[in-house]
């Protein structure tokens, strides 16, 4: 066990990597899942108009 | 491997993996970050700072990883024509770019306490900054077309020419480092790992290759989304 | 290869060539920039002898790989725009032999010049006498690749709009193992160590550049044209 609050100097120095990591990874995940969700809801908000089209082209 | 070129069996397959690759990355990341931080020692040359080892040495694996990824897509797309192939190394580019850029980054933090600098040219570091300009290189040339089709195949040949340089590149840079400054250094990799250090080590990389799948799985849909978006917009357009 | 795709591959080579040396053809431009380039480092880091002479062989061929790199980019445009390229594709040759074909002539019309002139630029540079016959002979072996992966990155840009830039993004990083090698074979005649192994390397590295770089800058000029 060691104190997690204790590393001495090198302290700023492995939570500046661990927080940079978390910071990159969750970001790009963060970028990625939003841009799919939006990319999803385009598409289906896009689909029903063409069914509808295709429905008035067939009256 | 056709089987999977249809988008909605892809689809259905992701939706399949993604649970499963969610439990495994929390309880990887979890159990290993317990280990990183609590349930392991000091290294005793390195002192607390090992600990950067963890994030460090997966990502650089990962980084690596991931280049062979988009290699692998590359060659499938240009070999088999594959559609989904092209979408794959789209999608897996900027992760492989993320986890280079966190490579170097956690490196050099690494290395200040460590070496007393942030930036050594030492040879795995440089090598590694080489692959992160490929990344760029492969992300560019993606949108300097407007026919996505037409980039992707470009991106492609470019990949499979950098995965022929990889090999020459860290050669060439392991000579250059070793003519210019004798291994004085503290190497990133010790000699020994024990098994202490080497269980958090390896958590943290499955915990890594279990984020790629993820947002992997998650971009690849994203590409998939955009591409029905286009014909969706096409096909309005032909209407009027 | 048959007498008459040989009779295409050096028309197309000649040809390239007068292009170069016309008027705004690239050979003289990166020739110049070649000069200007390197004259520049002693404002930049100062005139003294010594200094200079630890970073002459580096400085000579990054500014060589650079001067390359800039005549590169629009090694295929004009052919791809004006749509002579096409009708190149369809010959015998074959688009990797048209490729090949102008990198021979890139090579000679605008790289070779630069080793004529290195070395002017090593006299300037205060590079030690011992070094002359090895960097001229490591630019006469090295420049080939190149000129090999910067075919590749010029077909792989020639569609797009002001494509030098990406050029350069992508074409640097492959050009990293030629220069170390180069170097470290020059370095090694300034320090009086047997450039042997470097100057191996770097006929290697040419050698495989040959091998790729000819098919892939084919396979990309193929997409551009489809």
């Amino acid at each position: 066990m060691t104190d997690l609050f204790d590393m001495g100097s090198v302290g700023p120095f492995v939570w500046g990597a661990y927080g940079a990591t978390f910071v990159g990874l969750a970001g790009l995940a963060v970028i990625s899942l939003r841009a799919n969700a939006q990319a999803a809801k385009e598409v289906e908000r896009m689909r029903p108009k063409r069914r509808r089209n295709k429905a008035e082209e067939e009256n | 491997m056709h089987r999977f070129a249809n988008p909605a069996q892809f689809n259905r397959l992701a939706d399949r993996i993604l649970p499963w690759a969610k439990f495994v990355l929390a309880a990887s990341l979890l159990y290993g970050l317990y280990l990183a931080f609590l349930g392991s020692p000091p290294d005793r040359q390195q002192g607390e700072s090992v600990r950067i080892m963890y994030v460090h040495v997966p990502a650089a694996w990962m980084a690596m990883f991931c280049y062979m990824v988009v290699a692998g897509a590359s060659f499938t797309e240009i070999v088999w024509r594959h559609p989904l192939a092209l979408l794959a190394g789209k999608a897996a580019a900027p992760i492989g770019a993320t986890f280079t850029a966190l490579a170097l980054i956690t490196g050099a933090l690494w290395g200040k306490p460590t070496w007393g600098t942030y930036w050594q040219w030492d040879g795995r570091m440089t090598s590694v900054l080489v692959l992160f300009f490929l990344y760029l290189g492969y992300m560019a040339i993606w949108r300097s077309m407007d026919e996505e089709d037409k980039a992707g195949r470009a991106a492609s040949i470019l990949a499979l020419v950098g995965v022929i340089n990889i090999p020459i590149i860290k050669f060439s840079v392991e000579w250059w480092n070793t003519l210019h400054q004798p291994a004085s250094v503290l190497r990133l990799d010790g000699p020994t790992i024990d098994s202490s250090m080497l269980w958090p080590l390896l958590l943290m990389a499955l915990a890594f290759k279990a984020y790629f799948v993820i947002v992997f799985l998650y971009r690849m849909k994203l590409e998939i989304n955009r591409r029905k978006l286009t014909v969706l917009r096409m096909s309005q357009v032909n209407r009027r | 290869m048959t007498a008459s795709s040989f009779g295409i591959f050096t028309g197309l080579v000649k040809r390239d060539i007068r292009l170069a040396w016309s008027q705004g053809g690239t050979g003289t431009m990166a020739l110049s920039f070649f000069l200007i380039a390197v004259t520049l480092f002693p404002f930049g880091v100062g005139p003294e002898p010594k200094i200079l002479a630890r970073i002459a062989p580096g400085v000579i061929w990054v500014v060589a790989l650079l001067a390359c790199l800039i005549s590169l980019d629009r090694l295929y445009q004009a052919d791809f725009e004006d749509g002579s390229l096409d009708d190149l594709a369809l010959s015998p040759l074959g688009l990797s032999g048209v490729a090949l074909a102008k990198i021979c002539a890139h090579w000679v019309s605008t790289v070779l010049p630069l080793v004529v002139a290195s070395p002017l630029l090593g006299l300037l540079m205060n590079l030690p006498a011992e070094a002359y016959g090895t960097m001229v002979f490591s630019l006469l072996l090295g420049t080939p690749a190149l000129s090999l992966i910067g075919s590749m990155g010029a077909a792989l840009t020639v569609s797009v709009r002001r494509g030098g830039v990406l050029l350069s993004l992508l074409v640097l990083p492959l050009y990293v193992p030629t220069l170390i090698f180069a170097v470290g074979a020059v370095d090694a005649s300034a320090n009086m160590v047997d450039p042997a192994q470097p100057l191996a390397l770097l006929g290697a590295a040419s050698l495989l550049a040959l091998v790729v770089g000819p098919f892939a800058s084919a396979q990309a000029l193929r997409l551009a044209l489809e």
